[in-house]
């Protein structure tokens, strides 16, 4: 066997166990050039026995199973990854909505707009009325935006595979882009309301349509990112 | 790091130990570090040298160690370093290390016996 072919080997294997692209372009680096120096140290002592340079190393599969468990070991991310990138955004979701809405509340509150005691002429109800669709629509893409963004960063450090990414990415569009807000000011003779669930149209809105495609950009880009570090890496 | 079948199967966790404690004398990379191992162990312990980057990444990971391309010898290597969160593991390491083989060393030189028996 030669150092290339070794090389080789050890890729192929490091690849067969799903280990992200990453992480092998580095791991492959690492190790050719821990057999540059063997092979150097070999020929400067005049000793011929190339196997035992291999031998030194181990073989590829034992170097590559290695790599696979002490990978896996490093995080709660890459242990449970179905656990993390396909339920965690799951949950994720309503608890940045019901944040979101409490905050509104509390806001509303701190601006004097209650049930029973409302003013409608009054310039902070005015103003709390202007600002409702934008805060509605806020309200629907902001919480879906943070919560791709972590889960592209958490995806980013544990360095998962791009497919629980894209999973995380997939699971948060589809709940962000059905979920749908109704928020209505309280006045002298009715009391406020607000709605929150998730509706499903054949003929979605703009509104829709970017709460559904914005995680899916964000995610999107992190994973195109991820690839180009891996480029870069291997090219260097 | 995988030990050899020289070493026994007890010795898990020592080559993470002795990893920081040798990089915790120097910033080294793989092959440095590799070759620091035997000097520091006399050979007595062997390990297959491929499997060392997977415990220096996942140390790595864990904010244990630092690694940074740094060229060395007129050839960039990755370089790796104890952070100061490696100092602190280092030294409960350390700490945990002597207690067991003071306690080892107890038992087989017949510590048991000068102790009262626990149950009849």
């Amino acid at each position: 066997m030669n150092a290339q072919r070794w090389l080789l080997e050890l890729r192929t294997e490091l690849v067969r166990r799903k280990l992200p692209p990453l992480y092998v372009e580095r791991f492959v680096l690492e190790l050719s050039d821990h057999l540059s120096n063997l092979l150097e140290d070999r020929m400067s002592t005049d000793a011929k026995d190339l196997h035992g340079v291999f031998q030194r190393l181990g073989s590829p599969g034992h170097v590559a199973a290695s790599a696979a468990q002490e990978f896996r070991k490093a995080r709660f991310s890459q242990r449970h990854p179905v656990l993390m990138f396909v339920v965690l955004p799951v949950l994720s979701l309503p608890v940045l909505w019901f944040a979101s809405l409490t905050c509104i509340i509390l806001l509303m509150g701190a601006l004097g707009i209650e049930s029973g005691k409302v003013d409608t002429g009054g310039a902070a109800w005015q103003f709390a009325n202007a600002c409702l669709p934008y805060t509605v629509l806020g309200l629907l893409i902001l919480p879906a935006a943070a919560s791709a963004a972590f889960f592209a960063r958490l995806a980013d450090r544990a360095q998962v595979s791009w497919k629980w990414l894209a999973a995380a990415s997939v699971v948060i569009a589809v709940l962000g882009g059905l979920a749908a807000i109704d928020i209505m000011l309280p006045t002298m003779h009715e009391q406020g309301r607000l709605t929150l669930g998730l509706s499903f149209s054949r003929s979605p809105s703009a509104s829709q349509v970017l709460q559904f495609v914005l995680p899916l950009a964000i995610c999107g880009w992190a994973i195109w990112r991820q690839m180009r570090n891996g480029r870069q890496m291997m090219h260097a | 790091m995988a030990i050899r079948k020289t070493n026994p199967a007890f010795l898990n966790g020592v080559p993470e130990l002795l990893l920081l404690e040798l990089l915790s004398r120097r910033p080294m990379y793989g092959y440095e570090l590799v070759q620091s191992i035997k000097l520091a162990t006399g050979g007595t312990l062997e390990f297959g040298e491929g499997c060392i980057y997977p415990i220096l990444h996942r140390l790595e990971t864990q904010g244990v160690l630092a690694a940074a391309r740094e060229v060395v010898g007129g050839r960039e290597r990755v370089v790796y370093r104890v952070t100061p969160r490696g100092k602190k593991q280092l030294a409960e390491s350390v700490s945990a290390w002597q207690r067991i083989v003071g306690a080892v060393n107890h038992a087989l030189q017949g510590g048991e016996r000068e102790r009262p028996a626990l149950a009849s």
